[in-house]
Order: structure tokens, then sequence, then C-alpha cells
């Protein structure tokens, strides 16, 4: 039964809980239309909330009254339409792919960065730069691809190192992340050492995080590997539910659990490779979404796994819009925005609520 | 139609901590496993939940070996409390007891699904935690709250007539005496309405006046069954526990009921003589 | 059949380009070079943003900030509303460039060698962009005198010091330029020899290498040595203590922006380096202007 089933025979006498959880995914779903709003009028360039109207419909062939000029047309539809869609989809992937690695882990502290999945994909990422992929003639889908491919690699490894006899064990599978990571991070490093003081410098900003780069022809193949990852995500959230028991008992239940497991590895990988290869690494939104989402409505997967999607989407949204207006006409990198908010709310966590959640 | 294990073997570090043991519950039968700590009991209880890789010996679930059913159905036919369930994440009690109506989904209706949760949680005594969030229950009450949800899961006979098991592991370690009592008597109405049932117990009196039979564990291996009159015997419980007891039948019933010597309990040393040995 | 209409269009665009040759009334520039010829030509009342690494003249400051040049934002550009961008080779990142040609403002590259010829070359592009040919004939022949007096008098002199550049990464060490760099091109104008010339592009100076190279002369960055912690903190490092130069004591600080940006200053740039490098020699201290 998915969500939307879930919805459909929902009846709120029976289930108060259910009624809350409704209404908070509508309270997001709402503020998420208000912050698009926002972000699609605000940045240097002004545009007035009218006048976006004016522009969007002109494209659909219908003249307003409204007037604009060129500069403000094209600030909206070049600049800012495509990057809004890029906040979008990575936002929605990363709180998704938060929430699901954080139930195949069962500890509310995991992340795409801990798997190895962040750093097999900025090792892609920065080897496609800096060994001249760019001139493959792959176009827009070569980027994102080899994020994709170098952080399956690098989780198939991790899952590799982790599998004794026969089976996945949550706590040595975080540990072989952690090895992992230190083993990108040289190659990475090495990577650098190998570029130019030209592309170090690109590298060092994307490797901060910007939505800069956000346009139509990079944003389709991305978002289309994005879209692939979190669609196989989202229908395992009630496996996901199962999890929380532990392994053997989501076994008893009849959950496929070797299977999940090997599903949301390579659907993570596939989200968070494909939004790595635009974005850079855009750190925290993973960690925050569901442990906000969970604290408003509870632990239901079926829950909080659309409730991280757009609270991620909420959230980066929010994020590029303090990027790029704080310091205008420049900008800053967005993943120095979502850590200043992510850190120290990592580090409340870490304080306040780690001994409760992961009770056993 | 049954559960049984037959000639199941476990290894552990080299060690063997289940040999040859062979058992079989059948429909409708409550049977309890005992025997003193290390014996085995949980190890075969796991063994005929298909928990462990590395095992001889075969279990067969209603005619078919377990490793040729799918997951989904034998969670369909079987559910399994285990002595300490684990809870990730802050979920509520209700969301717990749904996680049992998992193997079901789509094979029952929305009133049918609700019917069961709520039978679960009532007969679990757990229906005014329904909306409790699990982190602020006992352990006592949470360990009610997971057989909830093995309840919800077998909670009704299967269309095609196949049987239903019930494994529970120490379900009672961790209740007050009433709950203990509820628990094992939910359990044997769970065995009267057509389903096998098979507990592990450290009570010899909880498994005389609950267990259709008694199967005796020691050392890896099953050293007696029978009913329980049969199996609790004074001579037995000396050579398995070590301890001297009395036994009379219980008027009512007819079950036996076992009271312990208290001169027969020798076996641990007082701190002054541990002292003293300490001190050779 | 798209195809071929967009030939059509390009066409006709092209054949209406010079009809239309409008006056770049609001121009970005791109890159500390570009904006100091756009200075030297006189068309700075044009400017109305330049980006991170234009530092000279002092009245560029007052102007509106894009960002570093590899580190572009498309729409604090469009929100200046240019009708041209001017930017040099290194102007970044490829997306943002996209997205600027995506909404149809107009961007010339002004690329160019390390070396006097590409500085004259870049000259020519921003005149003929300006259409002001003969103001961009006029800086040429001035900045090629001032050179060619900076080649007789270095006409005679045979030795070729060991010269060492270096940059700083952060406050842990210094980088050294090696070959393909500006700093390299810049010592050899100057009748210098590079003596890290062994490399590619900059890599960390440890004091084994400082042994090994033992540079006669040092130059360093001018931001370099504030990050080092200022110049007696850098010369009591040990890579910079070991080398010859700090035992004579020939360890000078220079403008990087002037001495490495191949704009219009560097006839300036190499005259104040070659008198670093040759103190023997009589050089007069050309101006750029």
């Amino acid at each position: 039964m998915t969500a939307i089933d879930a919805a459909l025979s929902f009846n709120p006498a029976r289930d108060p809980m259910r009624l809350r959880r409704m209404v908070t995914l509508g309270v997001l779903a709402i503020a998420l239309i208000l912050a698009l709003i926002l972000a699609l009028g605000i940045g240097a360039v002004a545009i007035a909330p009218s006048q976006v109207v004016a522009i969007l419909v002109q494209h659909l062939g219908i003249t307003t009254g409204v007037t604009f000029d060129s500069y403000q047309e094209a600030a909206l539809t070049s600049v800012r339409l495509p990057r809004l869609l890029l906040a979008l989809a990575s936002g929605a992937t990363l709180g998704i792919a938060g929430a699901s690695l954080q139930a195949l882990f069962r500890n509310p502290l995991a992340e795409p960065l801990l798997i190895g999945v962040s750093g097999g994909a900025a090792c892609g990422a920065v080897a496609w730069i800096v060994f001249g992929g760019l001139g493959l003639g792959l176009g827009a889908w070569g980027l994102p691809f080899a994020a994709f491919g170098a952080s399956l690699i690098a989780t198939a490894g991790v899952m590799l190192g982790a599998r004794g006899e026969g089976r996945l064990d949550i706590s040595t599978l975080l540990l072989s992340g952690l090895a992992m990571n230190a083993l990108t991070s040289a190659i990475l490093g090495y990577i650098i050492y190998l570029a130019t003081e030209s592309q170090v410098r690109a590298l060092t900003f994307w490797m901060l995080g910007s939505l800069g780069g956000a346009t139509w022809d990079a944003i389709a193949p991305a978002a289309l590997l994005m879209a692939l990852g979190v669609g196989a995500l989202v229908l395992l959230t009630r496996p996901f539910n199962a999890l929380a028991l532990g392994e053997a008992e989501a076994g008893h239940l009849g959950v496929p659990v070797e299977r999940v497991k090997l599903v949301t590895v390579v659907a993570v990988a596939l989200g968070v490779g494909a939004s790595t290869a635009l974005t850079g690494v855009v750190g925290f939104v993973g960690l925050v979404s569901p442990h906000i989402v969970r604290l408003i409505g509870g632990s239901d997967h079926r829950f909080v796994i659309p409730g991280s999607a757009l609270l991620g989407a909420l959230i980066v949204t929010l994020a590029d819009v303090v990027a790029r207006t704080l310091v205008a006409p420049a900008e800053l990198p967005i993943g120095v925005v979502t850590s200043a908010i992510g850190a120290p709310f990592f580090f409340w966590l870490l304080r306040y609520r780690t001994h409760q959640a992961v009770r056993r | 139609m049954s559960l049984k294990g037959s000639e199941l073997s476990v290894r552990a570090g080299g060690k063997p901590i289940l040999r040859r043991a062979s058992l079989e519950v059948r429909p409708g039968e409550l049977v309890a496993i005992v025997g003193p700590n290390g014996a085995g009991k949980s190890t075969l209880l796991k063994a005929l939940a298909g928990e462990n890789s590395n095992l001889l010996g075969s279990v067969v679930l209603n005619g078919r070996a377990l490793k040729h059913w799918r997951a989904e159905e034998i969670a369909l036919q079987r559910a399994v409390l285990p002595q300490s369930p684990g809870l990730a994440f802050p979920f509520r009690v209700w969301d717990v007891v749904e996680l049992g109506r998992y193997p079901l989904r789509g094979l029952a209706s929305g009133d049918e699904h609700h019917a069961a949760i709520t039978g679960a949680m009532d007969a679990a005594d757990v229906t005014r935690f329904a909306e409790r969030d699990c982190r602020t229950l006992s352990g006592g009450e949470l360990h009610r709250v997971h057989f909830a949800r093995t309840l919800a899961q077998i909670w009704a006979p299967l269309p095609d007539g196949r049987a239903r098991f019930l494994l529970l592991d120490e379900p009672t370690a961790a209740l007050d005496l009433s709950h203990q009592h509820a628990i094992l008597a939910r359990a044997r109405g769970v065995a009267s309405d057509g389903a096998g049932v098979l507990v592990v117990l450290h009570d010899l009196n909880l498994a005389a006046a609950f267990a259709d039979r008694v199967v005796v564990m020691d050392k890896g291996g099953i050293v007696d069954a029978g009913t329980p009159g049969e199996t609790l015997t004074t001579a037995l419980i000396q050579s398995v526990w070590g301890v001297e007891t009395e036994i009379v039948r219980d008027p009512a019933t007819g079950r036996p009921r076992i009271y312990v010597r208290p001169q027969g309990i020798a076996k641990l040393r007082t701190i002054g003589e541990a002292r003293a040995f300490a001190a050779e | 059949m798209i195809r071929f209409l967009v030939t059509i269009v390009t066409a006709f665009l092209l054949l209406l380009g010079p009809a239309q040759a409008a006056p770049h009334e609001r121009v970005v520039s791109v890159g500390g070079d570009v904006t100091e010829i756009i200075y030297a030509l006189g068309q700075q009342g044009h400017l109305v943003g330049v980006d991170d690494t234009s530092l000279y003249p002092e009245a560029v400051h007052a102007l509106p900030h894009v960002g570093y040049l590899r580190n572009l934002a498309a729409e604090g550009i469009i929100s200046l509303k240019p009708d041209l961008i001017l930017a040099a080779k290194a102007a970044g990142p490829a997306a943002v460039l996209t997205q600027l040609s995506d909404a149809r403002i107009p961007l010339v590259h002004v690329p160019g060698e390390d070396s006097f010829e590409g500085v004259l070359a870049k000259i020519d592009v921003v005149a003929k962009t300006f259409g002001i040919e003969e103001t961009g004939r006029r800086l040429k022949s001035d900045l090629s005198a001032q050179m060619a007096k900076v080649d007789v008098a270095l006409a005679g002199v045979t030795a070729k010091p060991k010269a060492l550049f270096l940059l700083a990464q952060g406050p842990s060490g210094a980088l050294a330029a090696g070959r393909d760099t500006a700093a390299d091109a810049m010592i050899r104008l100057a009748h210098g020899t590079n003596v890290a010339a062994s490399f590619d592009g900059y890599k960390p100076l440890t004091a084994e290498s400082a042994v090994a190279l033992a540079p006669e002369v040092i130059v360093v960055a001018e931001h370099a040595v504030a990050m080092l912690g200022g110049l007696e903190a850098l010369k009591s490092r040990p890579e910079i203590a070991i080398t010859p130069a700090a035992k004579t004591n020939r360890i000078v600080v220079m403008d990087a922006q002037m001495l490495l940006g191949f704009g219009p200053r560097l006839p300036e740039a190499v005259t104040k380096l070659a008198t670093v490098l040759h103190p023997g020699v009589k050089l007069e201290t050309a101006s750029a202007e």
C-alpha cells in the first residue's frame, strides 16, 4: 500500500496521527510553493511577482499587460528556472537519500557521506573534469554518469568489504564506509594535485557546492537519473518500516532484506551521484530533513520519505536564495549556507537526541 | 501440516550449540521449550524460524522445506517474537503493531487490517498506549507491543487452510506476574484457534500450566519431551538443573506444580565462601 | 530544415551586425588585464561592473563586483544589464557562460598569450570592440616604445640570475611558480632564469627542493607575504632561510597583479623585475601612462 492508497482509505477518527501527517505534508507542500514563488522573484535582477507570471505565461503563448524587459526575461528563463528545478530535484533527492540510508542503517545519523556515496561521486566528477572527460562528446550525460559510476564502485566496494558469512552487517558497513571515505579523499587529493591551477580553482568551488551551473542542457539528464533513484526508494517505504525492527525481524515479516538493501544502495548512489555531479557537495540536507520530519509526525516512512523530499527541496531552495542574494551580484557557495545551518543542528542532535533515538 | 525440524545442528565458534535436535509443532498445540541457561533453547527456536545460515538439518513448514518457501509466504504462515526486539526509530505503538500486517498488504481489506490491529492490541493489553511513542514505554510494555505485532501478523486463519505458527522466545521474561499469565493464556488461545505455538520459557510452573507438550533441553540437545506430567519429574529436574524439587498435582487441572526445596539450591557459594575459595 | 533556417537567420544577423554596431554603453569586464586595457583606452566610462581580479586602477573598486573570474554568477551579471561582456580567457565556469549566451548577452573573449605580443593582441580585440582602433594603435606604439627601452638597456647583459617566484595558498606554505606560468614568462622577459622550470604550474616549495633550486633572487607576491605572516616570518621559514637569496637578502615583494597580469603595465612590470634581477644595470622607470 503506497502513501496514496493509505490516504484514500483514510478515516481521521481512527487515526489522529495520520491526520497530523497529512496536514504536515500539505503545509510542507504549500511552503514549498511559496518558496518557489519567492525564489523566482528574488535575485540580483529585480522581478516583480506580476512580471514573473507575465514572463512564464508568455512562454505558453499568453500575453499580458504587464511589461518587463529582456534582462528580466533572460534572468528568469535562462538562469532562475533551471536553477530552481535543480534545487527542487537535488533537494528532494538528498532528503530521500538521507532518510533511506537512515532506514537502511537503522541509525538516525546516517548520511550519504557515510557509506562513501558522496566521496565516490566527488571522485568520479573530479576525475571526469581533470582527465578531460568533458572532451569525450558525451555532453551533459557524461558528468552525472561518471559521478554515479564512481559512487557505485565505492559503495559496492564498501558492501563487499562488509559482507561476512553471506550477510551484510550494518555496523561493519559503517566502518567500511569510513575506510572508503579515507580512500576517496586520498584519491581526490591526488587528482587535485595533478590538476592545473585553473582546474583546482574550479574544483574547490564545486566541492563547496553551487547551483550556479544549472543550464537547461545539463539538468535534463541529471534530473532523469535522480528521478530513477528516487522512484525506486519511494517504493520501499514499508520495507524501511519493517527494517526498523531489525534485519531478522524484517525477514520474519516477509521483507526480502538483502534485495531491499541492494536496491537502496544502488538507488541512493544513482540519486546522490547525479545530484552531486551538478551541484557539488551540498551537506547536511540528508541529515536535517528526515529528522525534522520525524520530530513532527513520527517515524513511519510512508510519511518520512515524502516529507523529507518536500523539506529537502524547501531547504535547498531557500538556501540557494540566501546564497545568491547575500553578496549580490556575486554568489556564495550553497554548501557553505547549508553547512552553516546543518552543522549546529548536527551538534544539537549529537548532544540531545541520539541517546533517545537509537535506544533499542 | 506442521512446523518440523529434523536433526538440527548449529556450531558457533567451533563448538556445537545445538546437536541433532528434532522437534515438531502441530496446529492447535502449545509446545514449551525449557532448560537451563545455555541449553540451546533460543538457538532451536531461531533454527525453526530460519534465522541460522549455518544450520545443518532440515526445517519443513507445512509440507515444504523452509528454504523453498518465499520469504513473504513464510511470513503469512508464521510470526516470530524475538527475545529482545529492537526499534531503530521512535515509532508509535500503533505503527509497530501495524507492521505485523506487512505480509498481508493487498491480501486483506482496510477493515480487516484495522480489526486485526485493534484486536491484537486488546489481546496484548496495549490499547491504551496506541498513540504513545514506543520510547516512553517500559521494557515489559514494549515487549507486549511486539507480542501484539506478532498476533496481528497471524490474526486470521489463512484462506487456503494452511496452518499458522507463532514462535515466542522468552515472552514472559520482562513481564509482571499478571501479564506473564495473560500473555501465555493468549498464546494458548491462539493454539485453540488452530495455530501451532512454540514458546521458550524459564519458569517451569508456567510451562507446566500452559503447555500441551514440554521439551526439555540441556547442553544443546533435547533431553526429554512429552506432556508436562510425563517430563517434569523430580528426577529429570534434579539431573538437568541440579535442583531438588517437590512436585504436586494441581487438583483442578491435574497439571504438575513444582516447588523448589531451599536446601536443594547448593550450587552458588556465599560471598564469604567465595572469598575463602579465592584466598586458597 | 531547422538547421537550414538557423543558418539563414544567423547569416541575416551577421549582415545586420555592423549596421547596428551598438556603442556598447554598459560593459562588464572580467579579468584584471581586460579592465586595465579598458582604462588605458579611456573607455572606463562604459564599465558597469568588473570581476574580483580587477584591482587596478584604484577607481575600479567603486564599481560593482561580479565575483572571481573563474566563478562568475550569471544572474549577478545580468542584473547589471550589460550590453557586452568582455572576458579574459580564464573566465568561467563554462555553465555560467552558457547561461549568459542563453540570455543573449553578447560576450567577447579577449584571449592572449603571456607575452608582450599577447598584450598587443588583447588591446587589438578591446579597441576593435569599442570601434576605437586608432586609439588602440597609439597605445600599442606607446607600449612598444617602452618595451624597446627595456630591451636596449638589457641588450648587453649576459647574466641570467636564478630567480624563484612565490605565491601562497594559505598560511601553511609557499607555492613556487614552475613552467607555463605567467611568472615564468615574466622572469624570462626580464632576462632571468626560472629555477623552478623543471615542473608545470604551481607546486608547494619544500626545504629540500629549495636547496636544490638554489635561487639567487626570490620574488614574492604581495598578498602571499601577508598570508605567510609578514616578510620577517617568511624569511625565517626553513625553506626560504636556506636559499642563497635569503643569505644575500635578495627577497623582493611585488604586486602580483601588475607583475602577472599581462596588461598595459607590462613594460613597467618588466622594468621593475629587471631592476631587481640586474641591480647593476641602469634602467629608466617606465610608466604605463
